[in-house]
């Protein structure tokens, strides 16, 4: 006690105080000291490039011009009249829409299945996991096989039923579609153990509370005990599913190219396009932005329903 | 309220027998506790009980009708588990309100939002809200009910596990171990609690422990399990007083009990450590024997022939009383008298003193099987041996 209120009336001893706000400033300084390393690679490696691709967005670089103008919003309006850009918005926000739920619930379906049966276990899983680990290049091919409209499985079978044989990648109305079922093939794996390692955390004794408690049913006992149990989970499961939905490329970039007429344009293809193909580097850079900003958009709602509702 | 009849219960785990045939009248109304050390099969016993664990063989009734095929929320049983098993994001209202929704409301009228709409289910909402009103306050918890159980401390989530097993009123209430996860002090104070509502809700009670002075002190009667057999049945003050078996004697009690090795001799008494101790039991001359004395009825006197003597190794004060620790030669075991703490001013660790009791307080049990054998004095009761 005394040593403080020495302190906070500027008593006698001033040596003291002195003393102790030294120290304070060197452990400050050896805080700053030793985060320093890990700010500095964080200023260079993320938040500086994000920093340069916003400015480059003001401008109409092109890669390999020796100079560039700023031109301001410009790219930004340019977007707003390129259909190519509308096109890839919506079929992205589409493909989101329809892979997340899918892949989550399917994923979801299949731990609960896997996880009741008695044995096979292990097999069912690395069947459901086998497209996470695979190179989904390599596994993009062997889907544009199957799919082939003259030798494919698909085709084959389909004939087999009397159905007419479909170049489904190469169609507007089908394109789309197929690079979802893809999506959705590769994303529920991943889902899958995510769901497995939650079901594995929940207590038995819960189950068997509700067993006495009188919940004898499969339904009521979801309902009561599975589903909200793991909605920190499914909530993961979500968004990481959202996120990697969002960025899109491989299967697109081997399969259809964002063809026929764009009919399976998304977002990341078409900055891919704008950037390496055209070199038209400040309008992809505004492509970047808008990209971010969905990404910080589903980050945000994240932490914000992590805070609030999820928390046991 | 009902009978729990348990016969000739079987169970075994791979290659492990955890139940060998067990045989157990439980009387309406009744508080039996099951007892014994861990893996002696008592939660197995009570989860078959309950039905969450099926029996190899043998059948469980309740109230007089057998269950075996009921699933156990068919069975009207109510269960406090040893971790509590409270739902971690319900409150603790919605907590204790479970049991009532799952059984009086339809699936429907348990939905969110359409569960809402029905007039009828409202009324019955209403209804579960006052009894869940009721239970907490009963159990004092009614300012809780708005908390998650992560909020709730220990003994707290207790009661709530509690409160949610009687609020519908079971035929019989199970417990597991619901005391095992509180602090030393909180478990002494919710044994009475405990045995408290037993008296006032005068429902059937089946209680599992492994902790003896839960069972003496809450138990109509006490089962006694070791290994998956059940040794002995009876009222707490007989358990601990006429123990059936060795292992009863020593598992009941604290401290425990001391043991003593003897055979016995051509006088029919008991020779223990070259002294004659005056008990007979009904079996032939030669027979090892192990001879119980319960602590407390040992006593300390003067070293002296013809009197079992030992060495003080420790004393510890507990204020009225004081437990005397002693080495005696030729015994492995430690030997433990409690005496009145005023007797033994005197008395010095590493002083040999000569052990005091009652022919009539010693215990006989058979050398190699441990059973109890019948034993009578060959001295006169009162008379205290030694002394």
């Amino acid at each position: 006690m005394p040593s403080t209120d020495t302190m906070a009336f500027g008593g006698p001893s001033p040596a003291v105080f002195v003393h102790a706000k030294r120290r304070s400033l060197a452990a400050h300084l050896t805080a700053y000291a030793l985060s320093a390393p890990a700010l500095f690679l964080m200023a260079l490696l993320l938040i500086g490039p994000v920093l340069v691709v916003l400015m480059m967005s003001f401008t109409d670089y092109s890669l390999g011009n020796a100079s560039f103008e700023w031109v301001g919003l410009a790219n930004y309006a340019e977007m707003l009249e390129d259909d190519v850009f509308v096109k890839a918005i919506g079929n992205t926000l589409l493909y989101v829409g329809i892979v997340v739920p899918a892949s989550v619930f399917l994923g979801l379906g299949a731990a609960m299945l896997i996880e009741s049966l008695t044995f096979g276990r292990a097999f069912w899983r690395a069947v459901y996991f086998l497209p996470v680990m695979a190179t989904l290049m390599a596994m993009a091919i062997v889907w544009e096989f199957m799919l082939n409209a003259r030798f494919g499985m698909i085709s084959q079978l389909l004939a087999l039923l009397g159905l007419p044989a479909k170049n489904w990648l190469q169609e507007t109305s089908t394109a789309l579609p197929m690079l979802m079922v893809i999506g959705i093939w590769q994303a529920l794996g991943f889902n899958m153990v995510l769901f497995m390692a939650g079901l594995t955390s929940i207590p038995r004794d819960l189950y068997e509370a509700l067993e006495l408690d009188g919940g004898s049913s499969s339904w009521s006992r979801f309902w009561t005990v599975t589903w909200p149990l793991l909605s920190p989970v499914t909530l993961f499961v979500v968004v990481i599913t959202a996120i990697r939905s969002f960025q899109v490329f491989d299967p697109v970039h081997v399969l259809t190219k964002g063809g026929p007429n764009n009919a399976s344009m998304v977002l990341i293809y078409q900055l891919y396009q704008e950037g390496f193909d055209f070199f038209r580097s400040a309008y992809a850079a505004g492509l970047t932005v808008v990209f971010l900003i969905f990404i910080f958009a589903i980050t945000w709602v994240k932490s914000r329903v992590m805070e609030k509702n999820v928390h046991y | 309220m009902a009978a729990v009849g348990i016969h000739a219960i079987q169970k075994s785990f791979g290659s492990v027998d955890v139940l060998k045939s067990i045989d157990l009248a439980i009387e309406d109304g009744e508080f039996m506790t099951l007892v014994g050390p861990s893996g002696c099969g008592k939660s197995t016993l009570l989860r078959i009980i309950a039905g969450l664990e099926t029996q190899d063989a043998g059948s469980i009734s309740i109230g007089g009708t057998a269950v075996d095929k009921r699933r156990p929320s068919a069975r009207d049983l109510a269960m406090v588990f040893q971790s509590y098993a409270l739902y971690p994001h319900l409150t603790v209202a919605q907590n204790i309100a479970v049991p009532l929704r799952m059984r009086n409301l339809t699936m429907t009228e348990r939905l969110p939002l359409i569960g809402r709409l029905s007039p009828k289910a409202a009324g019955k909402r209403t209804e579960i809200d006052r009894q869940v009103r009721r239970v907490a306050e009963q159990l004092d918890i009614a300012h809780l009910l708005d908390r998650k159980p992560k909020q709730l401390s220990g003994g707290q989530r207790q009661r709530v596990a509690v409160g949610r097993a009687m609020v519908r009123d079971p035929n019989v209430f199970l417990m597991d171990e619901p005391l095992s996860n509180l602090d030393a002090k909180l478990r002494v104070h919710m044994r009475t609690e405990i045995a408290d509502l037993h008296r006032s809700l005068g429902t059937t009670f089946i209680y599992v422990t492994h902790d003896q002075a839960e069972a003496m002190t809450m138990s109509s009667r006490i089962a006694v399990m070791m290994e998956g057999d059940l040794i002995q049945v009876a009222p707490p003050a007989q358990v601990y007083d006429d123990p059936a078996d060795i292992r009863v004697a020593e598992f009941i009690g604290s401290p425990k009990i001391n043991i003593l090795t003897g055979t016995v001799t051509e006088h029919g008494a008991v020779g223990c450590n070259g002294v004659e101790i005056g008990v007979q039991p009904e079996c032939p001359v030669g027979t090892a024997v192990k001879l119980g004395v319960r602590p407390e009825k040992l006593e300390i006197g003067a070293a002296g022939p013809g009197r079992l003597t030992a060495e003080i190794r420790h004393l510890e004060n507990l204020g009225p009383d004081m437990l005397v620790h002693l080495r005696m030669r030729d015994e492995t075991d430690p030997i433990v008298a409690r005496c009145p703490a005023e007797r033994l001013r005197e008395a010095r660790i590493g002083d040999q003193v000569g052990l005091v009791f009652s022919a009539g307080d010693v215990l006989v049990f058979d050398g190699k099987t441990g059973r109890r054998l019948p034993s009578h004095c060959t001295a006169p009761v009162q008379e205290k041996l030694h002394a």
